[in-house]
C-alpha cells in the first residue's frame, strides 16, 4: 500500500497522541484515584485509632468528659459522616464453654442517627473501625467519613487529564502542521518543481530555504537548476552557431551541386571536343559512300538509257536488268549510309545535351559499336601514330533494356577512351611483340546483361585501385583528363541504372571494366 | 592488272566493283578486297607471284594502312609493289609518313575515281 509522507507524519503523531491520551485519560486518573482512596482510608484509620486511644485513656481514668473530648477530636471535621462508640459484650452460653461477642452502638454522633454496628464502606462512605480495650469495657470506635472530597479530587484529576489530553492533542496537531510545513510541504514543492523542470520550465527555484537537511536539498536543487539553465543557454548558443554553420554548409552544398552539374556538362563537352575529329571522320565515311553510290547510280542510269537506245541486235539481253539491280542496291546503300550519318549526328547532339534522365529501350550492341567507332577514330584523329586491334564479341541474344542511352554511351565511351589510352601508353614503352588490343564483349546473363571493356595495357597499380572511382582522381598528365570520367560512370551505372561497375586488373597485363545492368 | 583494295568498310567492295564495272567487264582490271591490314598480308602471302597494285586505307582498326605499307615495303621487295594510300585525313603528318615509308601515291577521301583510273592507266603503260 502506498502511503505518502504526509500521511506517515500524521499517523505517527496520531498514534503518539492516542497513547498519551490513553495514559492521561484512563491509566493515570485511575491510579491517582486509587492513591487518593488509600490515603484517605489510612487517614480515617489513623483518626479512628487516635480517637480510640483517647477514649481508652479517658475510660481508664474514669474521666467521661475525656471520652467526650476524645470524640470531639473529629467532630469538627467537615468530612465526618458519623462517629460511634461500640460496646463489645462477651456473651457466654449456658455451659460457659462458648461465647460470642456482640457489639452494639453505645453512643453516636450526630445523635439520633440509627446505625448498625456492621456498617461497612461504600462508594460514598468510608467506615473504619479502631478497637480499644479497658478493664471496664472494651469496644471500638467506628468512624464514618464521606468521600465527597475524594470524588471531588477524582473529578479534578479527570478534568486535569482531559485538559492535558486536549492540550496534547492540540500540541500534536500543531507539531503535525509544523512537520508537514517543514517536511511534507517542502518535499512536495521540490517534487512539483522537479516535475516542471523536467517539462522544461527552468524558472522553478525554491524561494524559502529551510535550515535543515531539506534546506540543503533545496539549495542543491537550486544549484542544479542554475547549472541546468547555464548548460541550456550554452547549448542554445552552440545550437545557434551550429545552425548558422548548417546554413552555410547548405549554401555550399547548393553551390557544389551547381558546380558539379556544370562540371558534368563541361566533362561531356570536353569528351565531345576530343572526339570531334573522330566524329567528322565517322560522318565523312558514310557521306563519301552516299556521294559515290549516287554518282555511280547516275552513271548506271545513263548506261541503261544508252542500252535502251541500242538496236535490238546490239543489245545485251541481261545487261539492263543487271544495271537496274545495281541501281536498286546502290539506292539501298545510299539510304543505309545516309541513316548512318544521321545516327552519328543525332548521337552527337544527344551527347552534348544535358541528360534527360528518361530511360528508353536501348540496343546495347549497337550502342557499344557506335561509341567504339567514335572513340577509336577520335583518338586516331588526335594521334596519328595510334593504333590498336579491336576485338568485339557481341551476344546477339541480348534483349533491349531500358537505359538513358546517352548516359550509358558516355560510360562505354569513357571506358574505351581509357582502354585506348592505356594500350597507347604501353605501346610507347615499346615492349617487343606488344600488340595493343582493346576488346568489347557483351553477354546476356540471368536477369542482367554484361558489357566488358578490356585492354592489355599496363593495368592499374594496386595503390590507386581504390581511388579510381573518386572524383578528380586521374593518372593522366594535367590537361588530359578531368578525373571525372570514372566517377561519373560509376554514378551513372550504380545510381541511375541500379547496376554495377567493377574493375579487374593485373599490373603489367591489363585492365577489364565490367558493367552489369539489370534487364 | 590485279588491284588489292584494303579498307575496313565492306561497302567499299560494292563501290569499287561498280566504279570499275566497265574495266572489270573488259577484263582490264581484276579487283581483290581485304578488310584489314592482316587480311591484306595473308592475301599477299598467298599471291606472291602476282603483280599487285595495292590501294590501302590508312585508318583501320588493328594494323593500320601505314603499318601495312611498311611491312609490304620491307617484306616484298620483288616484284615491286605499287602502294597507294587513301585517307580521310589529308594532313601533312600522314602524307609525310606515307612518303617516307615508300608509298607510291597518296589519295584523300572522297576518292576521285576518274583521277584514280587515270593513275592506274599511267602505271600500266
Amino acid at each position: 500500500m502506498h502511503i505518502n509522507l504526509k500521511t506517515k507524519i500524521w499517523l505517527t503523531i496520531c498514534s503518539i497522541v492516542f497513547m498519551f491520551s490513553f495514559f492521561t485519560l484512563f491509566y493515570f486518573p485511575q491510579k491517582q484515584g486509587q492513591l487518593l482512596v488509600n490515603n484517605y482510608e489510612s487517614e480515617v484509620q489513623n483518626l479512628a485509632n487516635t480517637v480510640a486511644l483517647g477514649v481508652k485513656i479517658a475510660i481508664n481514668e474514669q474521666n467521661f468528659e475525656g471520652v467526650q473530648t476524645a470524640m470531639e477530636f473529629v467532630k469538627g471535621d467537615p468530612r465526618l459522616q458519623f462517629i460511634s462508640m461500640l460496646q463489645s459484650d462477651t456473651i457466654w452460653n449456658a455451659k460457659h464453654d462458648k461465647f460470642e461477642i456482640k457489639q452494639k452502638v453505645f453512643k453516636t454522633f450526630p445523635e439520633g442517627q440509627q446505625l448498625s454496628a456492621d456498617i461497612t464502606s461504600n462508594d460514598s462512605l468510608i467506615v473504619k473501625n479502631a478497637p480499644f480495650s479497658t478493664g471496664m469495657m472494651s469496644g471500638a470506635i467506628l468512624l464514618g467519613f464521606n468521600t465527597k472530597d475524594i470524588e471531588a479530587g477524582k473529578a479534578k484529576v479527570k478534568n486535569t487529564s482531559i485538559m492535558v489530553s486536549c492540550f496534547v492533542l492540540l500540541f500534536g496537531i500543531l507539531i503535525g502542521l509544523w512537520l508537514a510545513r517543514n517536511i511534507s510541504i517542502p518535499v512536495l514543492a521540490l517534487r512539483d518543481a522537479a516535475r516542471k523542470v523536467g517539462e522544461g520550465d527552468l524558472n522553478q527555484k525554491i524561494k524559502r530555504i529551510h535550515r535543515d537537511e531539506i534546506g540543503q536539498l533545496e539549495k542543491a536543487f537550486n544549484k542544479m537548476i542554475d547549472d541546468l539553465d547555464k548548460t541550456t543557454n550554452d547549448l542554445n548558443e552552440k545550437n545557434l552557431v551550429l545552425s548558422a554553420t548548417n546554413d552555410t554548409l547548405n549554401d555550399t552544398l547548393v553551390e557544389l551541386k551547381k558546380t558539379h552539374a556544370q562540371l558534368v556538362q563541361s566533362e561531356k563537352m570536353a569528351s565531345l571536343g576530343e572526339l570531334t575529329a573522330g566524329i567528322a571522320h565517322e560522318i565523312q565515311n558514310p557521306l563519301n559512300f552516299v556521294n559515290n553510290f549516287s554518282e555511280v547510280s547516275i552513271e548506271l542510269i545513263e548506261e541503261v538509257l544508252e542500252e535502251r537506245a541500242k538496236s535490238e541486235a546490239e543489245k545485251d539481253p541481261t545487261l539492263e536488268a543487271e544495271l537496274l539491280e545495281d541501281i536498286s542496291k546502290n539506292l539501298e546503300k545510299i539510304n543505309h549510309h545516309g541513316k548512318r550519318a544521321d545516327a552519328i549526328v543525332k548521337g552527337m547532339l544527344m551527347h552534348s545535351r544535358t541528360s534527360t534522365g528518361i530511360k528508353e529501350p536501348t540496343a546495347i550492341n549497337a550502342l557499344c559499336d557506335e561509341y567504339l567507332r567514335l572513340s577509336y577514330h577520335g583518338l586516331r584523329a588526335k594521334d596519328k601514330s595510334f593504333n590498336a586491334t579491336i576485338k568485339t564479341d557481341f551476344d546477339a541474344s541480348i534483349p533491349m533494356i531500358d537505359t538513358v542511352s546517352q548516359d550509358v554511351g558516355r560510360v562505354i565511351l569513357n571506358l574505351l577512351t581509357n582502354a585506348f589510352y592505356a594500350v597507347n601508353e604501353k605501346k610507347h614503352q615499346n615492349p617487343t611483340g606488344y600488340e595493343p588490343t582493346v576488346s568489347v564483349t557483351t553477354k546476356s546473363l540471368e536477369g542482367k546483361i554484361e558489357i566488358r571493356v578490356a585492354d592489355n595495357g599496363n593495368g592499374v597499380p594496386k595503390k590507386v585501385i581504390d581511388k579510381i572511382f573518386q572524383p578528380f582522381f586521374t593518372t593522366k598528365p594535367t590537361g588530359q583528363g578531368t578525373g571525372l570520367g570514372l566517377s561519373l560512370s560509376y554514378d551513372i551505372i550504380t545510381q541511375a541504372h541500379g547496376g554495377e561497375l567493377i574493375v579487374e586488373t593485373k599490373e603489367g597485363e591489363g585492365t577489364e571494366f565490367i558493367i552489369r545492368l539489370p534487364v | 592488272m590485279n588491284v588489292l583494295v584494303v579498307d575496313d568498310e565492306t561497302d567499299v567492295k560494292t563501290l569499287f566493283e561498280q566504279r570499275f564495272r566497265k574495266e572489270l567487264r573488259s577484263g582490264e582490271i581484276e579487283l581483290h578486297f581485304a578488310f584489314s591490314g592482316e587480311e591484306a598480308i595473308n592475301y599477299l602471302d598467298s599471291h606472291q607471284q602476282e603483280a599487285v597494285l595495292i590501294l590501302s586505307d590508312i585508318n583501320m582498326p588493328g594494323m593500320s594502312g601505314l603499318e601495312l605499307l611498311r611491312v609490304i615495303k620491307e617484306k616484298y621487295e620483288l616484284p615491286p609493289r605499287v602502294v597507294m594510300m587513301i585517307t580521310a585525313y589529308g594532313d601533312d603528318g600522314n602524307y609525310n609518313e606515307a612518303m617516307e615509308l615508300g608509298a607510291d601515291d597518296f589519295l584523300t577521301k572522297p576518292v576521285d575515281f576518274n583521277a584514280l583510273k587515270e593513275k592506274l592507266k599511267n602505271i600500266t603503260t
